[in-house]
Parts: C-alpha cells; structure tokens; sequence
C-alpha cells in the first residue's frame, strides 16, 4: 500500500495554488487546441511544449498531462457538434453525437462523453495505481535483451495497424532510426552521420522534428482544405437527464474496461477500442435500431473506452518507457528532456514526480469536467476563429517551442524542413508514425542492443536464450496477430462509416 | 514518356535504395571504433541501411496495384504555402540579426496577410499584438533567452 | 605668428582631446564594471536538466540572481557529451554575460580520453569549483560481496567475469575502474564495459543484475541504496560521506592513490575581462558561506568544495595529466 501514501502525497503536491493552476491551464490550453478542427492530442503537445519546456519539470509535466486529457475532450466537441473527428478515435463519437445534436441534444452529448471520459480516466487512473508498482517493481528485470525483443516487437506491432503497407511503414521506421543515429555515438562516443559539420555533431532534436511533423505540416495542410463553415447547432441543455444516465451507466462501465485493458497492450489504439466498444453496445442494446439515430449509448460507451484507452497507455510509458501510441511518445520525447527517462527507475528514483503526475490526472479529470460543462458553448464559438489567424500564431509558437528545447536556431530550422517533408509524406500517403516512433525510441533501443551484445560478448542468442525475453517474444507474437485482426476489422468499419481510409494508429 | 512515368512511379523505392546504401557506407566508416562484430555504433547503420535497401528493392518491384493519383492544390494557394514556407526560413535566419521583436513583428504581419487575406492595416494591427503577447509570454514570463538583437528592450 | 598660435591652439585641442579621452575611457571602463551585471546572464549546462551539474548550477543561479538583483539564467545545451553546450559557451563573446558550467565527464576527461578533442582545458577560463562529490563503488543488494577488498580479490580470480557499465569508453567510470584496478594490479583491458546512458541507467542494470558494478558519484546511486536494491562496498574519499555514514572509505580499506573523484565548476570564455571573473570568484566564495546554497545542495547529495580560480587551476591540470597518462596507458585513449 506504499503506492497509496505515495499517491496522497502527490494530492498534497498538486494541491498547491501553483500547481493547481497548472493544471487548470494544461486543461484549458488542451481543449484549446484540441477543438481546433484536425488538431488532435498529438500536435497539441507538440504545439504547447514551448509553453512547457520552460516550466519545473514536475509542473511540465502536470500540465501536458492537462494538456493531454484537455485535447482528447476537445476533439469530441467538434466531433459530436459539427461532425468532424479531429482523429480517428473520435469516429464513433460522431454516429450517434452529430444526429443527437441535430435534434437538439447536443449539450447532453457532451456531457455524457464528459461523464464517460471522466469515469474511463478515473478507471484507468486506479489501474495505473494498482498496476504499475507492480509492473515497475517487475520491470528491473528486464535486462537489454528483454528491452530491445520488447521494443523490437512494440515496433512492429504499430508498423502494422500505421499504414496499410507494411513495407512502407517498415521504410518510414528506418528513416526514423536513421535520424536518430545523427550526432555522438552511443558506445564509442565518436561524432556519427555529421559529415564534418560541428552542428549536426549535437543530433537532431526530435521535439523539433515532431512539431515540424505535427504542427506545421498541419499547417500546411489546412492551408489547402477549403474550410467550409459549419452551421452549428445551438445547444440547449449541456446536463444530461437522468434517463440518459441510466442508459449509460453500463457502457460507461464496459467502455472503461474494454479500453483500459487494451491500451495497457502496444498494438490497441483508441480508434480500435473505440469502434469495438460502439459494436459491442450495438449488440448488447435492446434497441439497436436506434443506434445511428441518435443512441446516447453510443456516445457513452466509444468515448469512456477512448478515454480508458488512453488512461492505459500511461502505464507501460511509465513503467517501462515504451510509447503505445503517437501522443505517449511526444509525451516520451517531453520526459525526455527533463532527463527524465521513463522506465523502472523512474519509480524508484522520482517516485515523487510520477505519483504527482498520476494525482494531477486524477485533478485534471475533475477540473475538465467541472470546467468544460458550462464552457462547452465557448469551446464551439472557438472553432470559428478564421484559420488566416489562427494558423500564423500556431506556425510562431511552434518555431518558439523548436527554439526553446535547445536554444538554437539551427532547430527552428529543421522544424521547418520536417514541416514540409510531413507534408508530403502525407501527401504521398507515407505513414509518419513509425518514424515519429522509432526517432523516439531508437536510442534506447539501439543502446539495449549494443549493451546486450556487451553482456553476451558478441552473441545474438541472448535474445532466445533468456527465459524472460523468450517470454516476451511469445507474448508479442499473439498480440500481433489479435491485433491484426482487430486493426483489420476497424479499418474495414471506418471505411463503412466514413467512406475513407483514416490514419488508425491513434 | 512512359520511361519517366515509370522512374516517377519509383522514385521512392529509388531514393530508399540510395539513403540505405548511404547509411550502410557510414557504417563501414565507424567499424573501426567498436569492440565486437555486432555491437558498436555501427551495428544498428548497418542493419537499418539493410533494411532500407532490402525494403526499397521490394517496393520497386512490387506493382503498385492502385496507383493513387496525388493531386495537389492549384496555383494560388501553392503559392501560398511555398510563401509561408519561405517565410518561415527567412524568420529562423532574420532572428539572430534582428531579433527577436522586429522579426517577429515583420514576419507575422506577411504570414497574416500571405494566409488570411486580411487588409493591411488589420495585419499590422494583429501583428503587433501578437508580437507583444508573445514577447510578454516568452521573455518576460518564461524567459526564454530568445535573441533580443537591435532591440534589447 | 598666426601660424605658431594656430599650431599651439591645435596642440592643445589634441592634448585636451586626448586627455579626456583617455579619462573618459578609464572612467568608462570602471564603470562598466562597477556596474556588472547590467544584464541577464546565461548560465549554460551542456547536460540535461536534472542532472547533478543542472541541479548545482540552478542553486549558484538561484543565489546570484538574488545577490546581484539581475536574472541568471540556466539553459541547457545538450548533446555530445556535454561539448556541444560547452563549445557554445566558450565561444560566446567574452563579455562575462555567458557562463558555463562544467564537470569533469565534458573537461578532463574528454581531453584525456579523445585522441583530436574539440575543446582543452586552454579554451577554459577556470573560474571557481562550485561543488563534488565522491566516487562509490555500487553492487546489487544480494551480491555476494561486502567490501571493496573482495570484490577486487574476486576480480583478481576473474578478471574477464567482470561487467561494468559506463557512459563510453572515456567516461567517469571508465577512468575510476581503471585507476582502481591498474593500482590493484588487474589487467582493465580483460573487464567488459557495458554502454550506458547515464547513471541512472547504469544503476538500473545492476540493481536489475544484468551488469555486476556502477561506479559513479555518491549522490547518483543514493535513491536506488535507500531503495535497498543496491548497496555501496567503498567510498572514494578520505572521510566518511554523509550519506553513507557506515560505508567504509577506500583510505580505510587501503587502496591508497584512488584519486578519481566528481567535480563541478564555473569557467569563462578566454578573453573574459579579470575583474569579472574576480567578481564571480567572490560571490562564488561568499556562497559557500549560505545558508540556503547549503541547504539546496545537500537536497541534490553535493558537497560545497570552493576552489578559488589559481587552485582549481593546478587541479585541473594535474587531474587532466594524470587522466592522460591513465587512459594512455590503460588503452582508454584509442
């Protein structure tokens, strides 16, 4: 029960004035930008680090967990308000919310998804709790050869639901990898891939090149869409009936659940639990001929198990330092520069900082849905804000946020290159998540395979060899192929639902 | 024409070639510094170069079944993004000579106008506030050591 | 007659001119002094925040900035090893408004372990030692060994058994490994390193059992001792650390010349004007004496240890001899 004092600690930490703001903040900044059309929770890390990055690390990190959970909120306003998911995750929030707020009941949309996520955050917060001590304690174990089958595995379990080529995504991955070789070598120490130049020397940041990928490639892109104004609906009632409730209680509950034990799992994205907690309720609805039409059931459940998804990701990113999705891994890439390496030692080292992190969540959930009941109207006004003023101030932040991880102009620079190639990676149908990933990752793997290799002098069977990692192996072998099944199965549903292939990996 | 059309279809599987044997050249180069055969700055190169090869080699002679056409925006607003682009380079270089202020304010009133469309002087207006929140958030609150250049306020 | 007054008037006009000229300019310069800091100054960290130089450079910061009512600010400049952020430092103009703040991992040994180094000791202007803190030899708790005495004679019987792990070949471990075992007579060359990424890796890994020993500062290893996955065999000191208090010293056990230990410091920007750098030096001194710089370091397990610019002169460069000849010797240096 020591994660329990621990966690009363963290109470008393983030329920201090300054932190309490911090979190009222991230909440609100995250909304912010999440409501903003085809802005998702990824790009509103990326667009909000600068803002962060000067911050103490503890209170950094409180806030882009605000951030975080204030996105995925914002994007299921658009979605349930206007019909546009900002990410693929927010489909099944549009079926039944877009029809609900046609008739008018926009506002008890809303607030069940609040509701729901809330729930699903608060659930997956308890796993967190309970679960990742345990995993934490487990973890030290795990020795390099056991990290690198497990990264190596995680990898290509998300190659496989982020495109619908395998080769392509595996190509993309290794561009990844090969940014993240720029610069000293890990084991020698030798300057590598920086052809004479002392700048390339120091490596490429890979906040730099996330926000060029996330902010201004979507920049770019919403530079050529046509934005057509959306008629909203004006909302009436924000709170739900108590009937609504009644009817939500057990999606809510199945949601949680659903998702939460899937996002623990590389290889289960929102947008997979998601759907599949919007079928399943279809199935267990004794009105399923509702459902389309405006079910609220069908809001309940997909969002609480979006949430959960979420909620559950947190656990293997901070137990073991692995990302299960693209916004844990810009949240890695932020841990990272606070020195911060998520992973068994995190715990025992800053069991202060994760335990004020986890109760902040727990605080950013209620203030969220305190804050954005009422404000719900606000957020909706929000979206029509032009993009002619919107766009340079997020093209500026950015480059401020490239500016102030280093301090160099040099990563203003790259922010700008990486901008452009996300574009036309997009437009070219390359799928930037595997890269995203393996720049993130590929230190740590690529230092797990060189410390392995050290451990067993030369020899590659210490990845077969040792009981855990063989384990490891087995393991990521089945969940690769439930996963593909699953991945399958959703992308087939998308199509049927939106008419076009989406971008599923989160 | 076909002979272009098809080195157009596999440019990417080229250009993944060229990067890959690219990586693993750097690889050789820093053979020289490891301890053992696999584990060494140079291991992880060479296997991703390998990889880049092996999966470019694959994609040139796969056939794409459904070649997407990739269509993209007309004049004006590809203008509009090339200048946007540009401006944003032209922004990271400026900085260190004209720092923080006058640069931002310059860049943002062009991005504005370039983007929005707006009227000259609702640029400037929006630009200067712009320039003053954000000089206000950044250096003054979370000081960032931004380049003040000809402007130390 | 005209002509020779007009030749005085000018003579005097010049002497004037030049008189109040160079009044002016020394009058300027004291001035400008006199007055220092006038300005922010950037207090860079080649290392990540949160490390142990970060955290001691936030307390020096922390102090001035209240002393001298003017901001100091840290920025973290990582990357390669601590050169990239040192390299932007010592190149900066030498006006005394950029500062570094370095340890001996980017200093010392750099120079010692690098066959063409960027930087040397000569681009520094050594200003003051801030703060150190002593090497400790760190095993897994259940490791069979319980002083530093068996783990050499355990070594000694097996040399090619031992894994050590270390941020590079030219790291702060690798120089305190091989000073250790070439005094005990133990071939180093015979001992595998394992890489690591930094401390709190490499403790990971031997609380984890995967590597046998992590040798790094004494504050570095502190959570994962208390946690009780680790325990120390010796402190490289010739007092007991404060933070190990039952921890036996290597004086105490008998390894005598162990000399390797952490350190961090200020230096300048060569060209940097002297009454600057003895405006630091100053402060810096003053600081030892406060009350909350105390308290913040021993937060961050440091110990206050200033060395005055001349003595961390004569340190460092005895340290960067003895460094070279250890790594010229030991095959650190390739």
């Amino acid at each position: 029960m020591d994660s329990l004092i621990y966690l009363l600690h963290g109470f008393g930490e983030v329920l201090t004035p300054m932190n309490l703001l911090i979190v009222v903040a991230g909440s609100l900044l995250g909304t912010l930008v999440g409501v903003l059309p085809g802005l998702g929770p990824t790009s509103a890390i990326a667009i909000l680090l600068p803002i962060v990055a000067i911050l103490d690390p503890v209170q950094a990190i409180i806030m882009m967990a605000g951030i975080y959970y204030g996105a995925m909120y914002g994007g299921s306003t658009t979605a349930i308000l206007m019909n546009i998911p900002g990410e693929s995750s927010s489909v099944p929030a549009t079926l039944d919310g877009f029809p609900l707020a046609k008739k008018g009941r926009g506002g008890a949309a809303l607030g069940i998804a609040a509701i729901g996520s809330f729930f699903a955050g608060i659930f997956g917060l308890v796993g967190l709790v309970l679960f990742a001590p345990f995993l934490a304690d487990q973890a030290l174990k795990f020795g390099p050869p056991e990290y690198f089958v497990l990264l190596l595995m995680a990898l290509l379990i998300l190659f496989n639901i982020s495109s619908e080529s395998f080769i392509k995504s595996t190509v993309m991955g290794a561009l990844g990898f090969l940014i993240s070789f720029v610069g000293i070598g890990l084991s020698s120490g030798v300057p590598r891939f920086d052809y004479g130049f002392p700048i390339l020397a120091g490596g490429f940041e890979m906040i730099s090149v996330i926000i060029g990928f996330f902010a201004i490639a979507e920049v770019l892109k919403g530079l050529e869409e046509r934005r057509i104004r959306i008629k909203q609906v004006p909302i009436k009632r924000v709170f739900p009936t108590r009937k609504d409730l009644q009817v939500s209680r057990f999606p809510i509950l199945r949601g949680s659940i659903l998702g939460f034990f899937l996002g623990i799992l590389p290889g289960f994205s929102a947008t997979i639990t998601s759907f599949l907690s919007y079928d399943i309720e279809k199935r267990f609805s004794k009105t399923p001929e509702k459902f389309g039409k405006g079910a609220i059931e069908g809001v309940a459940g997909p969002e609480s198990a979006n949430n959960a998804t979420s909620s559950g990701g947190f656990i293997p990113l901070f137990a073991l330092g692995i990302p299960s999705s693209p916004p844990m891994a810009v949240l890695l890439a932020a841990l990272m520069i606070y020195g911060l390496t998520p992973g068994p030692v995190l715990f025992e080292e800053n069991a202060d900082f994760v335990w004020t992190v986890i109760a902040s969540m727990f605080i950013g959930n209620v203030i969220l849905l305190i804050l954005n009941l009422p404000l719900v109207g606000l957020w909706a006004k929000l979206t029509d804000v032009p993009f002619g003023i919107l766009a340079p101030i997020i093209l500026m932040i950015s480059i401020i946020g490239a500016y102030s991880v280093r301090n160099s102009l040099f990563d203003c620079m790259i922010a700008v290159v990486f901008g452009v190639l996300g574009y036309f990676f997009h437009k070219y149908n390359w799928p930037i998540i595997p890269f995203i990933l393996c720049l993130v990752l590929g230190p740590k793997m690529e230092i797990s395979f060189i410390q392995s290799l050290e451990m067993s002098s030369g020899s590659l069977f210490i990845f077969f060899e040792r009981p855990l990692s063989f384990i490891v192996l087995v393991i990521a072998s089945i969940i690769f192929a439930i996963s593909s099944y699953l991945m399958k199965r959703t992308k087939k549903r998308v199509i049927e639902e939106t008419g076009e292939l989406q971008d599923l990996s989160s | 024409m076909n002979i272009l059309l098809f080195f157009r279809n596999k440019l990417s599987s080229i250009l993944t070639i060229i990067v890959g044997l690219i990586t693993i050249r750097e690889a050789i180069h820093l053979y020289p510094y490891s301890f053992h055969f696999l584990s060494g700055d140079h291991a992880f190169p060479a296997l991703v170069g390998t990889i880049l090869v092996l999966c470019g080699t694959i994609l040139f002679f796969t056939r794409n079944r459904h070649i997407q056409q990739v269509r993209f925006p007309d004049m004006s607003i590809r203008m509009k993004m090339v200048g946007t682009v540009l401006l944003l380079f032209i922004y990271c270089i400026l900085m260190n000579y004209l720092g923080y202020i006058l640069c931002t304010a310059i860049c943002v009133l062009f991005l504005i106008r370039i983007i929005g469309g707006f009227r000259w002087i609702f640029c400037c207006f929006l630009s200067l506030i712009f320039t003053a929140t954000s000089y206000y958030i950044f250096v003054v609150l979370l000081k960032t050591p931004l380049p003040l250049g000809i402007l130390p306020l | 007659m005209k002509k020779f007054v007009t030749l005085l008037f000018t003579i005097f006009t010049f002497g004037l001119l030049f008189v109040a000229c160079s009044n002016n300019q020394s009058q300027e310069k004291g001035d400008e002094f006199a007055n220092y800091p006038e300005r922010p100054i950037e207090l860079v960290v080649p290392f990540a925040a949160g490390g142990g130089v970060d955290l001691a450079a936030r307390a020096v910061a922390d102090y001035l900035s209240i002393k001298w009512d003017t901001p100091v600010n840290v920025i973290n400049k990582t990357g390669g090893g601590g050169i990239v952020g040192a390299q932007y430092a010592l190149e900066a103009k030498p006006d005394g408004y950029t500062v570094l703040m370095n340890n001996n991992s980017s200093t010392t040994m750099y120079e010692a372990g690098t066959t063409n180094p960027i930087l040397t000791i000569e681009d520094h202007l050594l200003t003051a030692r801030v703060a150190r803190s002593p090497l400790v030899y760190a095993v897994a708790v259940d490791a069979p060994w319980n002083d530093l005495h068996e783990l050499t004679e355990w070594v000694r019987q097996h040399p090619e058994e031992l894994t050590w792990a270390s941020v590079g070949p030219a790291g702060f471990s690798s120089f305190g490994v091989a000073e250790w075992l070439t005094k005990a007579g133990i071939d180093y060359t015979q001992t595998t390193m394992v890489s690591s990424e930094g401390a709190s890796d490499s403790t990971a890994k031997v609380a984890g059992g995967h590597v046998l020993l992590a040798v790094h500062n004494a504050g570095e290893v502190y959570s994962l001792v208390e946690a009780g996955k680790l325990k120390v065999l010796a402190v490289q000191s010739d007092t007991r650390s404060p933070l190990y208090p039952d921890v036996p010293t290597t004086e105490e056990l008998g390894f005598n010349d162990l000399t390797v230990s952490w350190w961090t410091g200020i230096s300048f920007p060569q060209g940097t004007p002297e009454e600057i750098v003895k405006k630091w030096e100053e402060a810096l001194f003053e600081m030892q004496n406060d009350e909350e710089f105390q308290e913040q370091l021993e937060k961050i397990f440091l110990e206050s240890a200033y060395l005055n610019s001349e003595e961390f002169n004569e340190t460092v460069k005895n340290e960067t001899e003895r460094f070279t000849k250890l790594a010229e010797e030991t095959g650190i240096r390739k």
